[in-house]
């Protein structure tokens, strides 16, 4: 099962492309990050692959169907979309957070099931999050709330996963966590598709990273061919630095300014 | 569900007392003896009067309470009522244009020329906002928001320009109706209530589902397969003709809209599918206890019973706060 980007663009207001010609595939299994400066294009990739805007020009696909022969409970079965800020206006436990993810299988009462229920369950123990489950969400820290998010998404059955800088609020213990998991639940044959500003986290985890400039793919490929110098100058501008990690399977972006000299 | 079980319990006592009580008491077995063996007695032709002001008071209560829980979801604003985009005071200018112009005092069937002008404006307003805050297929909610507080200003405004205008002695009616009241003229003057209401309880519950979707915001509810559109305009063309014909009925009953879904949503968590049936008994059964409190009330040197919407505005105002910083304290 392949998610496949083929040609694709799309424009907010017209004449200006977010999206420009850009072709892509995520296999089960894989853990892609997709890198770029702000404004590069990435949640809007994230959103038109989601099913979220519609792809006027080229085309996106879910095990070789287009996602618009999709109904949208079908879709929201195959792909689970988790947002850059997800938050409620009311109080909510982590239980009933993760049964939301549950919707597309409930009928129009809204009544889970059995199955339902042990799905939720699943899913709180993949994220170990079951002892929190009688917590309300206001109660929680950064990182335990995103492994309540990616709960609420498992529980919704994706076998595809999209993900809007998930760990952009966490310190780096809680993204490590959080990334082990992506990468475990590609490992056990989901597609994960998500987008980061950490190009250090990237070349951790990511088994192919695809870089965005102003819409289109710029690189694409192992994070250790992707993340050279001076493509990344030209693409962040200067300021960057990239060297071997100590372990010496990949490699390491810092930036590239002396300590307390003039800065640019 | 043992909890919804208990607020059902709540609204049938206050459902079983309220006909009992009032400005005279009646003796409970007396009045049934009467009414089953069809003796034409006073204290069962009391009961028979109070009957539909009860009736009245649980279907405005619950249906102000589920439009209210709504709205708050909908809107994503903690503070919204079924009167913020300006049902009630268009149907309130709509019912004052029926108060002051002589010529429009008529009445069809069970329905006055009141009623029926504070229904039809308030539908006006529902109308203008819709299409003012529609883009393409989907709502804006927050221009929603934003017409639905200026329409409030434009009506409040109207209202005031129709009282400097209209004969003084045309006031008191008008301060009357502004004060919301559960008298009734009868079983058939409610009768074309239900047919509003239930069909459009019936369409509220059957989008509890997307509503706790749309607690969370439009994208993550689009992704869980939501119809988010049609979900939307559902729920606001829904809750806005259950405060419809609830005000143009019984005028604007302050407060139960915003009190009732706080109080159901503490007792009963976010779920809609709980909390609109909570809402609906909780909101029922706090009006009708509202309205046996001021029947029962006899005020000093006035011969008149104190409009309940005085009292569930008084009453309300401090519950909520309570409610509030007992939230500010979990």
């Amino acid at each position: 099962m392949t998610l496949r980007l083929s040609n694709l663009s799309f424009s907010y207001t017209e004449g200006v492309r977010v999206i420009a010609q850009l072709s892509l595939e995520v296999k089960r299994g894989e853990l892609v990050m997709l890198l770029g400066p702000n404004g590069s294009g990435k949640s809007t990739l994230l959103r038109l692959a989601a099913g979220l805007l519609p792809a006027r020009e080229g085309s996106v696909e879910w095990d070789g169907r287009e996602l618009r022969h999709y109904s949208r409970r079908e879709r929201a079965r195959k792909i689970a979309f988790l947002p850059q800020h997800v938050e409620s206006i009311h109080v909510h436990t982590v239980r009933e957070t993760v049964g939301l993810g549950r919707y597309p299988y409930l009928g129009s009462w809204g009544r889970p099931g059995e199955a339902d229920l042990e799905e939720v369950e699943l899913a709180m123990q993949r994220t170990e999050v079951t002892a929190l489950a009688s917590r309300t969400l206001f109660e929680l820290s950064g990182g335990e709330r995103q492994r309540v998010h990616l709960a609420a998404a498992l529980a919704q059955g994706g076998e595809l996963l999209l993900l809007d800088e998930p760990t952009a609020s966490l310190d780096l213990h809680h993204q490590v966590r959080f990334l082990s998991l992506l990468d475990v639940l590609a490992r056990e044959g989901r597609a994960v598709l998500c987008a980061t500003h950490d190009l250090n986290l990237a070349a951790a985890f990511a088994s192919r990273v695809v870089l965005l400039q102003c819409g289109e793919c710029v690189a694409e490929g192992d994070p250790a061919e992707v993340l050279k110098e001076p493509l990344l100058r030209e693409v962040y501008g200067d300021g960057l630095w990239v060297g071997a990690h100590p372990a010496g399977d990949r490699v390491v972006v810092l930036p590239a300014i002396p300590r307390g000299k003039e800065r640019p | 569900m043992k909890r919804l079980f208990l607020l059902a319990l709540f609204c049938l006592v206050v459902l079983l007392m309220a006909p009992f009580l009032g400005s005279t008491s009646i003796d409970v077995r007396g009045a049934l003896f009467d009414l089953l063996h069809g003796a034409h007695s006073p204290r069962g032709q009391i009961l028979l009067l109070r009957a539909p002001r009860i009736l009245l008071g649980l279907l405005a209560g619950g249906s102000l309470a589920v439009a209210g829980a709504v709205f708050q979801t909908l809107l994503r604003n903690d503070l919204a009522t079924p009167y913020t985009l300006g049902v009630s005071f268009a149907g309130a200018l709509g019912a004052f244009l029926a108060l002051s112009i002589p010529g429009l005092a008529f009445a069809i069937g069970p329905l006055s020329s009141v009623t029926l002008f504070a229904f039809l404006f308030a539908v006006i307003d529902v109308g203008v906002l819709y299409l003012l805050s529609r883009r393409g297929r989907s709502l804006d909610t927050n221009e929603l928001l934003l017409a639905g507080v200026t329409l409030n200003f434009f009506f409040g405004a109207a209202i005031l320009l129709l009282r400097f205008l209209s004969d003084p002695f045309r006031l008191r009616a008008m301060d009357h109706w502004m004060m919301g009241g559960l008298e009734v003229g009868g079983m058939s003057a409610l009768s074309p209530l239900p047919v509003i209401l239930f069909p459009a309880l019936l369409l509220v519950a059957l989008q509890a589902g997307a509503l706790d979707q749309l607690a969370f915001g439009e994208e993550l509810a689009n992704s869980r397969g939501v119809d988010v559109e049609s979900s939307q305009t559902i729920c606001l063309l829904s809750a806005s003709a259950l405060t419809a014909a609830v005000v143009a009925v019984t005028g604007p009953i302050g407060f139960v809209g915003l009190l009732a879904p706080h109080a159901a949503r503490r007792v009963l968590g976010p779920a809609h599918r709980r909390l609109l049936a909570g809402s609906f008994l909780l909101g029922g059964g706090f009006l009708v206890l509202a309205d046996t409190i001021t029947r029962s009330m006899t005020l000093a040197g006035r011969g008149a019973e104190l409009p309940v919407g005085v009292l569930t505005a008084i009453v309300g105002a401090p519950l909520f706060l309570v409610l509030l910083l007992k939230a500010r304290g979990r």
